[in-house]
């Protein structure tokens, strides 16, 4: 019993510290919300299981209809909960929100069936009962529970590996591995509860399916540019001090500069939401183009690229550049507006230093933008 | 049976959630100044965790070889713990830059009393000094297993002590919340191990000490993130977000109003009392602006030098001006006790539906501000 109480104060110590660091970050706001109510709803899960613990076989007068109560709390929360956790899996993994709105109801009745179930229980007797000494005992229709909540968690699960199979850009990765774990934390602590009901597996496997989750969600707002979601400029020069220790045979550093040609025309024509449109189109080519060949590609603000590269020589560096220019080109086509870029690179030499590298890259930018600019007049 | 898979379970629980934040580290390509000591820190819960683990699965079995790797298991926890409790009072010197951090010869003073704790605890197979291992293998506390807890707690409250200072004193205000997890890593596993000393069976400091852990390491990366330094509050970069999706969306609450709120002759205070005063201050406004609209939802940045912003969703133009009123109230409270004048200007815009960009709602929002400030 000890332990029981134990384990779920202590992840309700932790789950307390994750509400605490979301009410008091700056994460985007939805996300924000979600996270913090499944923290919330976990914190109350874990304070019903622990006041559960205290109750169960202590004699007092009412008591079993107070642990009745609780244990009917108890089987709601966890429907609540597991309802709760297969929706943001949905929202982690960016599901459309129409579809989302179609199904709503029905996605929620599962919850709801556990929920009038748990109630009628404490005369019914379908999930539990409490006998006279008022010790807790299972009720016969308790599979229903256990199965919609597998059913709740084994759907989010799979909606988490399926989106991990969808999208495969670099950036996006970690975070949804993180939600598999998410999902595949608590099914996978569900069974083993059921081999030992003693246990409180369930709070370990959401709480570490949390922390990392949140883990993750910190990592991102450290490492990326919240418009266009490529590393910045921190990420950059962190990615080449590494880079600068290392020797790969064969090959060398190239710096693409990239600079979006008169940026400031479509800001100030078509607005800013426009402009970030743009900035999009041009993340997302990258992400296309680079993201496979295992490229680094980050912004450094503004309408500034920055991709650094490994290759064997110049011609693999311009094939790279035409690569980016196409494709940037077959997307703009529907635009408004000419979206072009101009792509400057420098490649490493020997015994150079990031600064001296960055300004040659910048130099044969300027070089180019100059080039153009002569051979439209 | 069942109280043994629950104490495996808790020991597991722990070093599954260090083994998370260890990976977090790791690979966080954000290199954290004290990343090296991190991971040590880590790695030596982990393994306090797994000598513990191994000592409680060895009770019973009563081979001579079962009884000697109980015996290193248990020296092994104890040496860990002790190093820990140093580490811990370096990482928080290092962390807050304090002096003896540098100095090698403080650094070895302090450490005398771990020295003499090492002794006892070599000691303790023969003389059963901190602990001692009975017939079936199991390990007992020894004849003055209270000296080891007084030393880590000393240890424990001594790095709680430093840090916790620092979160009463007005000079570092705005790293408050640093201190208070930093103080957290002393002052929890310590106190911990005084309840396990009177009561417990179950290794609750150290259960403490992944608490405080993982404190510190959400805290470290927390500051990280693109808030401004100064206030905690979101920068620049998150407001531009924030606006383009709320304008993008059509609410159904009312409309956007996006204020920008000024500090009225900012530049004296700096100049008068200087910059320290002025980042108070600045402190000052952004406490009132998080107190004050936090809970009613709005999104509070701070722009730059001494411009704010905040945007929220309101029905009317009234709610806005109430707004403004609750603010101008609270910095008038909270200014009374200021050697200067403390006031804000407030300006603000209600978006007016679809086709219009951040920038001219910017711009008149810019424009109500001058206007207020050439009423004043």
């Amino acid at each position: 019993m000890t332990q029981y109480v134990t384990v779920n104060a202590l992840c309700a110590v932790i789950m307390t510290i994750l509400m605490f660091m979301v009410k008091r970050g700056v994460m985007h706001e939805a996300d924000q919300k979600t996270f913090f109510n499944l923290c919330f709803h976990c914190l109350l899960l874990f304070s019903l299981d622990i006041l559960w613990v205290f109750l169960d076989g202590e004699s007092f007068s009412n008591g079993p209809l107070l642990n009745k109560i609780v244990n009917a709390a108890y089987f709601v929360q966890s429907g609540v909960l597991c309802y709760y956790w297969s929706r943001y899996s949905l929202f982690l993994s960016g599901n459309k929100v129409k579809l989302w709105k179609v199904h709503k109801v029905l996605f929620a009745l599962p919850m709801i069936v556990v929920a009038v179930m748990s109630i009628a229980s404490i005369w019914t007797g379908w999930f539990f009962t409490v006998d006279s000494s008022n010790v807790y005992h299972r009720g016969e229709f308790l599979i229903v529970q256990v199965s919609i909540i597998f059913a709740y968690l084994l759907y989010s699960f799979f909606v988490a590996v399926f989106a991990i199979k969808q999208k495969r850009e670099l950036v996006n990765r970690n975070k949804l591995y993180a939600i598999s774990a998410l999902g595949f934390m608590p099914f996978f602590a569900n069974i083993v509860q059921i081999e030992y009901p003693g246990l409180s597996v369930f709070c370990v496997g959401t709480t570490l399916g949390l922390v990392v989750v949140f883990l993750e969600i910190q990592r991102e707002m450290i490492s990326l540019d919240p418009l266009t979601r490529l590393n910045n400029r921190n990420q950059a020069s962190i990615y080449l001090s590494t880079r600068f220790k290392q020797d790969i045979p064969g090959k060398r550093l190239y710096q693409f500069a990239m600079d979006l040609d008169k940026f400031k025309g479509i800001n100030d024509t078509y607005g800013h939401m426009e402009g970030d449109n743009a900035l999009l189109i041009v993340s997302t080519v990258l992400k296309i183009v680079c993201g496979p060949r295992g490229h680094f590609i980050s912004r450094y603000g503004g309408d500034e690229f920055v991709v650094f590269a490994n290759l064997p020589d110049d011609a693999a560096a311009d094939e790279l550049c035409e690569v980016i220019e196409d494709r940037l080109a077959k997307r703009a086509m529907g635009l408004p507006y000419a979206l072009k870029m101009s792509i400057g690179y420098a490649a490493l030499q020997d015994g150079e230093n990031e600064e001296s590298l960055g300004r040659r890259a910048d130099e044969a930018l300027y070089e180019i933008k100059k080039r153009r600019r002569a051979e439209q007049i | 049976m069942m109280d043994l898979f629950g104490y495996i379970e808790i020991s597991l629980f722990c070093i599954a959630v260090l083994v998370v934040m260890l990976i977090a580290l790791r690979t966080s390509l954000s290199r954290l100044t004290n990343q090296t000591i991190l991971t040590n820190v880590f790695g030596m819960v982990m393994s306090l965790f797994v000598f513990d683990l191994v000592s409680v699965l060895l009770v019973g079995h009563v081979t001579p070889l079962a009884m000697a790797v109980n015996h290193f298991c248990c020296m092994a926890f104890l040496v860990v713990n002790l190093i820990l409790a140093f580490q811990w009072l370096r990482f928080v010197g290092y962390n807050l830059q304090m002096h003896f951090w540098h100095k090698k010869r403080k650094l070895l003073y302090m450490s005398i009393p771990i020295m003499a704790m090492f002794v006892l605890i070599f000691g303790s197979p023969v003389f059963g000094w901190i602990y001692r291992i009975d017939a079936d293998n199991q390990r007992i506390r020894g004849t003055i297993y209270f000296v080891y807890i007084f030393v880590c707690c000393v240890y424990m409250l001594a790095t709680g002590f430093i840090a916790g200072r620092r979160v009463f004193m007005k000079r570092y205000y705005s790293d408050r919340l640093m201190h208070v997890s930093l103080a957290s890593v002393g002052v929890l596993p310590g106190f911990f191990l005084v309840v396990e000393y009177f009561v417990g069976m179950l290794p609750l400091s150290a259960y403490a000490m992944v608490v405080s852990v993982l404190l510190v390491f959400l805290e470290l990366q927390s500051r990280m993130i693109s808030t401004d330094p100064l206030t905690k509050l979101n920068n620049r970069n998150q407001l531009h977000v924030f606006l383009d999706s709320k304008l993008g969306q059509n609410s159904q609450k009312g409309s956007v109003y996006l204020f920008v709120l000024d500090l009225d002759k900012f530049k004296d205070i700096n100049d008068n009392f200087g910059h320290q005063e002025g980042d108070r201050a600045l402190n000052i406004v952004a406490d009132v602006l998080k107190r004050t609209c936090g809970p009613k939802g709005c999104f509070i940045s701070r722009f730059a030098g001494d411009e704010f912003n905040l945007v929220a969703e309101l029905p009317d133009v009234a709610a806005a001006e109430a707004i403004k009123l609750a603010i101008n109230y609270e910095i008038a409270q909270r200014a009374a006790s200021l050697p200067y004048r403390l006031s804000l200007s407030i300006g603000y815009a209600a978006s007016i539906g679809k086709g219009e960009t951040p920038k001219d709602l910017f711009e008149r929002a810019d424009a109500a501000l001058y206007k207020e400030k050439a009423n004043r």
